[in-house]
């Protein structure tokens, strides 16, 4: 016993000491291994992968309603022109989409509906409608009459069917002598032998609902107060009377309340069925309203839509696929069977004796089935409207088991009511397959999806892109009105006529708050001096010149900040000849910079080391506001540019090309930068820039600058254009002016008003008075900054007189004598300045040659008794107060002629001649 | 012939053909530059020293000299006798002469109805007195013992004047036309304010006439 307990102890000290090892040997190993847990097995594949748990969610949603965002087959139209007038030729055009056939293999079911062809019986008396509209000759206007209207257009191609009448080639024995029909299939003419199964797509709930010849349902009734409900349990009767009126108001009690009875969605609650069913009572007796659920099974149906509740028995039971072609058919004739018989061709008045008598590859009977025929051309009535119903085989396979894909039609409005709708069940592949169902004839919906040429299909808004110019337009408040031209310019692309005949109307509004997303705007187109007509026909682009002042007329401010925002708004409209009109708006926001500064032109200097040198005191364009506006300049100047060194930062640009003014130009380029600034090239307030353009090039200088302490932002534009210089004589004094030739005679009576604006002088021929003392000629330069550079002779007669710049003669001819005055101007650079414009610029000194001007005018000695009545009698007084002192004298002396011719009389009888005394 | 002269009428006589023929000379050559100028000119030869001569020199009355209505009837009469044949003479020049070519009126006259009114009254008028005042007036009432001779005097020293001057042409025809009437009407009815109202409409209306066939 003892030896037992020994080998029992001894071997249990032995597993003890063995199980120590072992634990004191493996245990590491055991740590590290560990049972594998799902959710951290998918935590490491969404680390892996970076899957987010949210995304796959939505994707998970997404694929749950995928089924009903398919796209299914549709069709748009358009029409060229979109304006036709009647009696036009009008093409229509469809373009289908999500079709698996090509363009050529689908059916193109055209109908056409005349303004006067509305369906339905025609008046015996309306003869007018029976020829135009019924086609088919039953006295009764049809959808089939519109299909057989345009499948004559479509397969006739204008043949001469009456001609062919009257000569008998229409023979009445049934025969296809020229063998032109044409086998339909369904779903395209390139589905042959394939199972066809068709479907309309709803575009409400994006359900396929596959066709088929009666959904079975039975709509039912209830008394008035009464509710119609459902009963599941009952349902799988055929019995029509499988529901129950339950009371609606009274909420009847039904035995088993409160014994579990619920409703499957939340939403919907259970309603017992009257006492006088109690006998049926069970737990399958109750029924969900408002709306009243589908059993899981899906037997019943119920349209949540209305408010009376439908039951249909299951429809599955009689449900029948079918498919039918739309294609318009000629009496007890079937189009599409092959067949196109003397009848057919006849009735679709084609040429019986040509197979392809629209010439299109197609022959006869497939024509009036619209067989590749997209393309639709009619002369076009007022009132005339046009659709299209495009068979052909979807893009969403069918859930039959075989190589079905849906067959469905496409229509230009989408316009087609899917009531009769309905499940069925079809034992697919050994599973109970749901099949949504529907009961449509598409002939029902052609009538919705008619389209006027003039309006459907197209858009309906003008597309309208404004546009406008310069990009940093820049105002002037000053009395200077140099302000930019800002020209807005529209662009309708979708116009119709080319955008002729367009009317527009546009706006200029002003930023009341200063910005550019203001809440309100105030119109200001009526503050402009300038600005171009606002309302009118073909008005694309407006202009406006920017010359606000920045206090309105009652003082208030009106534009005074250094930016302000406008706002040009335009509507167009474009017309049609029965009243229909398009319209479109558009607007553009521009910011405008506010500044009376601007760029100085100056004349140029040269210092002894060759570099230019500005003259402040030789101002260029700074008179004439229209030289302030556009600045002449002459071929080979220099031209000095100056602002307020108020600035930092200048950049500067002559044609949009960097203008650079550094020490190799001149020394006052900046004047305000350290050398260290100068050696990096900054630029300065002054800059100089060489004309070397032909007369009619045109330079437009701009500058950026800004203030630093201000933060202000400065952008000026000035603009040069270069002129072929040249000299004109002018008068310098009162006894010399030039001819009147004339008066214009305006439309507007203008002239009437203000006759001397209207006067027409000569600037060849002057007139001078008889006798005048002194005619004083002068020189006007053009432009005025070649005056000084300048060189003037005068001759006259010929003969040369002075080089002043005015010339004097006095006035000693005779009436009507002439005066032959001429004034050559050599114009030429300083040698400085041409050798500045080679060292600086490169310009060749071939190329700075002098210039030869001359102007010469005839004055004429005129008799001012006559010519001042016929000059004007103004100047008479002006010519009598300008000669007072002249007048003076003259008067004084005929006072004292006057007084010696009366003297001499009255002195002459003083004498006393005495006869015959010999003395006086 | 000396008797003549020393005879106090004759002194008379002298001193007034020499006074008239220093007016004329003086009118034509006296320097004159501008409108204002020549119409002071004239007022001052044809009518200021006529006027001063007789009231000073003469010491006559200006009725003898036509300041007066004369023989209202003679006057009126002649008048009409001499519109008449004034317009005659001026509808023969008018359609079988140059005239028609040759004349012009300033457009501001003819474009105007005030214009031409203004016209009419104020540079026509002031001639048409100026003219009458020396010729009818002066030259005529001077010579009138004469009787026709001196119609025919205060006539032919008008056309002299009109036909020496350097531009004389048809412009002055009215003038001419009128003068050998005016002179009748002067002499018949003692007066030179018919002989002026006699003058002055018949411009008038041939002017306005010649406006009419203008447009």
């Amino acid at each position: 016993m003892k030896i037992k307990t020994k080998i029992i102890k001894k071997t249990l000290l032995f597993a003890v000491v063995a199980g120590e090892i072992s634990l004191l040997f493996f245990m590491p190993a055991l740590s590290q291994a560990r049972a594998p847990s799902v959710p951290s097995i998918a935590a490491q594949l969404e680390r892996r992968y970076h899957l987010n748990l949210e995304s796959m969610q939505n994707q998970g949603e997404n694929f749950n309603v995928s089924d009903t965002k398919k796209f299914a087959p549709q069709v748009m139209l358009s029409f060229d022109p979109s304006d036709p007038k009647p009696g036009e030729k009008l093409t229509a055009e469809a373009n289908p989409m999500y079709f698996r056939n090509a363009k050529e293999s689908l059916y193109f079911t055209w109908y056409l509906k005349h303004k006067e062809c509305n369906l339905g019986n025609i008046k015996s008396n309306d003869s007018q409608a029976r020829k135009n509209c019924d086609q088919d000759k039953d006295d009764e206007v049809t959808v089939e009459d519109w299909k057989i209207k345009a499948a004559r257009i479509l397969a006739s191609n204008e043949f001469d069917y009456e001609k062919a009448l009257s000569s008998g080639k229409y023979l009445p024995d049934g025969r296809d002598s020229d063998a032109d029909g044409h086998k339909e299939y369904y779903g395209g003419d390139d589905r042959y032998k394939m199972p066809s199964y068709c479907y309309i797509h709803d575009f409400k709930d994006g359900i396929n609902y596959e066709l088929v010849e009666s959904v079975g349902g039975q709509e039912i009734s209830c008394p008035p107060g009464r509710t119609p409900a459902c009963i599941a349990t009952e349902t799988l009767n055929t019995n029509p009377i499988s529901y129950r009126c339950v009371n609606a108001q009274e909420n009847p009690i039904c035995p088993q309340t409160g014994s579990g009875i619920h409703c499957s969605d939340p939403s919907t609650e259970p309603r017992c069925i009257l006492e006088s069913y109690k006998d049926k009572i069970h737990l399958g007796d109750y029924a969900c309203n408002n709306p009243l659920l589908v059993d899981s099974s899906g037997i019943l149906i119920v349209d949540p839509d209305q408010n009376n509740l439908v039951c249909r028995i299951d429809p599955s039971l009689d449900a029948k696929s079918t498919c039918s072609h739309l294609f318009p058919n000629a009496k007890h004739r079937k189009t599409g069977d092959n067949s196109f018989d003397n009848y057919e061709e006849s009735f679709w008045r084609t040429d019986p004796e040509d197979p392809d008598t629209a010439d299109n590859g197609n022959k006869d009977e497939a024509s009036v089935m619209g067989l590749g025929r997209n393309i639709f051309s009619w002369n076009y009535q007022s009132g005339d409207k046009v659709g299209v119903f495009v068979e052909g085989t979807s893009t969403i396979p069918a859930k039959h088991d075989d190589s079905s894909m849906m067959v469905m039609w496409a229509y230009p409005k989408n316009k087609c009511n899917v009531a009769q709708k309905g499940v069925m069940y079809k034992m697919i592949k050994g599973y109970n397959v749901k099949i949504p169902i529907a009961s449509v004839d598409f002939n029902d919906c052609l009538e919705d999806n008619l389209v006027d040429p003039r309006e459907g299909g197209q858009a309906t808004n003008l597309e309208i892109s404004l546009s406008y110019s310069p990009e940093n337009p820049r105002n002037d408040p000053t009395e200077d009105n140099l302000g930019d031209v800002v020209v807005a310019q529209s662009s309708i692309p979708n116009a119709a006529k080319n955008g002729k005949d367009i009317y527009y109307e546009w706006r200029v509004e002003k930023s009341n708050d200063g910005t550019a997303s203001a809440s309100s705007w105030t119109d200001i187109t009526d503050k402009f001096y300038s600005i171009t007509p606002q309302k009118g026909n073909n008005l694309s682009s407006l202009k406006f010149k920017l010359d606000l002042p920045e206090e309105d007329a009652n003082g208030n401010d009106f534009f005074e900040k250094d930016v302000e925002y406008l706002r040009v708004r335009v509507k167009a409209s474009e017309n049609f000849s029965d009243g229909m009109t398009r319209d479109g708006k558009s607007s553009v926001i521009i910011k405008v910079f506010n500044t009376s500064e601007r760029i100085l032109a100056r004349g140029v200097d040269v210092d002894d080391s060759g570099l230019l040198e500005i003259k402040d005191d030789d101002k260029i364009c700074d008179e004439k506001s229209q030289d302030k506006a556009i600045c002449p300049a002459v071929k080979n100047d220099i031209i000095g540019l100056k602002i307020k060194d108020d600035y930092k930062n200048y950049s500067w640009t002559l044609n949009d090309q960097p203008l650079i003014c550094d020490k190799s130009v001149s020394t006052e380029c900046c004047k305000s930068c350290t050398n260290e600034e100068k050696q990096q090239g900054k630029q300065g307030n002054v800059n100089f820039f060489p004309v070397t353009g032909n007369p009619g090039t045109v330079y437009t200088v701009n500058v950026n600058a800004i203030n630093e302490k201000t933060g202000k932002t400065l952008q000026l534009t000035r603009v040069f254009q270069v002129v072929e210089p040249f000299i004109e004589i002018a008068p310098a004094n009162e006894n010399v002016w030039p001819k009147l030739l004339g008066r214009y005679k305006d439309l507007d009576g203008l002239c009437e008003q203000e006759p001397e604006k209207c006067d027409d002088y000569s600037k060849e021929v002057f007139e001078t008075m008889a006798g005048s003392a002194e005619a004083k000629l002068k020189i006007n330069f053009h432009p005025e900054s070649i005056k000084n550079k300048t060189k003037i002779n005068w001759f006259l007669d010929g003969e040369k007189e002075s080089e002043t710049s005015e010339l004097s003669f006095e006035v000693n001819r005779e009436i009507e004598e002439t005066y032959l005055v001429k004034a050559k101007g050599l114009y030429e650079q300083k040698k400085e300045i041409r050798k500045a414009l080679h060292e600086i610029w490169n310009v060749s000194q071939f190329d700075s040659l002098e210039k030869y001007m001359e102007d010469d005018v005839q004055v004429v000695v005129v008799d001012v008794m006559h010519e001042t009545v016929k000059k004007d009698y103004k100047q008479f007084f002006a010519s009598v107060i300008a000669s007072l002192p002249e007048n003076l004298v003259f008067m004084l002396r005929l006072a004292l002629t006057v007084f010696l011719v009366v003297f001499l009389s009255g002195f002459l009888f003083t004498f006393n001649f005495q006869k015959n005394s010999g003395k006086i | 012939m000396f008797n003549f002269i020393y005879s106090p009428n004759k002194k008379e006589f002298i001193a007034t053909i020499l006074i008239i023929i220093a007016c004329l000379a003086f009118f034509g050559f006296f320097p004159a530059n501008g409108l204002f100028q020549q119409n002071l000119s004239a007022a001052a030869f044809l009518m200021i020293i006529p006027l001063l001569y007789v009231k000073m020199v003469l010491k006559k009355d200006f009725k003898d000299f036509g300041w007066q209505w004369g023989k209202t009837k003679e006057g009126v009469r002649w008048m009409a006798i001499s519109t008449f044949l004034s317009l005659l003479v001026f509808y023969i020049l008018f359609h079988y002469t140059d005239f028609r070519q040759q004349y012009f009126l300033p457009a501001i006259v003819t474009g105007n109805f005030w214009f031409f009114l203004g016209y009419e009254i104020f540079l026509v008028g002031m001639f048409v007195v100026f003219y009458e005042v020396f010729f009818r007036g002066f030259v005529l009432f001077s010579f009138i013992r004469l009787k026709y001779v001196s119609v025919f005097a205060s006539v032919f020293l008008f056309a002299v004047l009109l036909l020496a001057s350097e531009n004389f042409d048809w412009l002055h025809a009215h003038y001419l036309i009128a003068a050998p009437f005016a002179g009748i009407i002067a002499y018949q009815s003692r007066s030179i304010f018919y002989s002026i109202a006699f003058t002055w409409i018949f411009i008038i209306i041939a002017d306005a006439f010649f406006i009419k066939t203008l447009n």
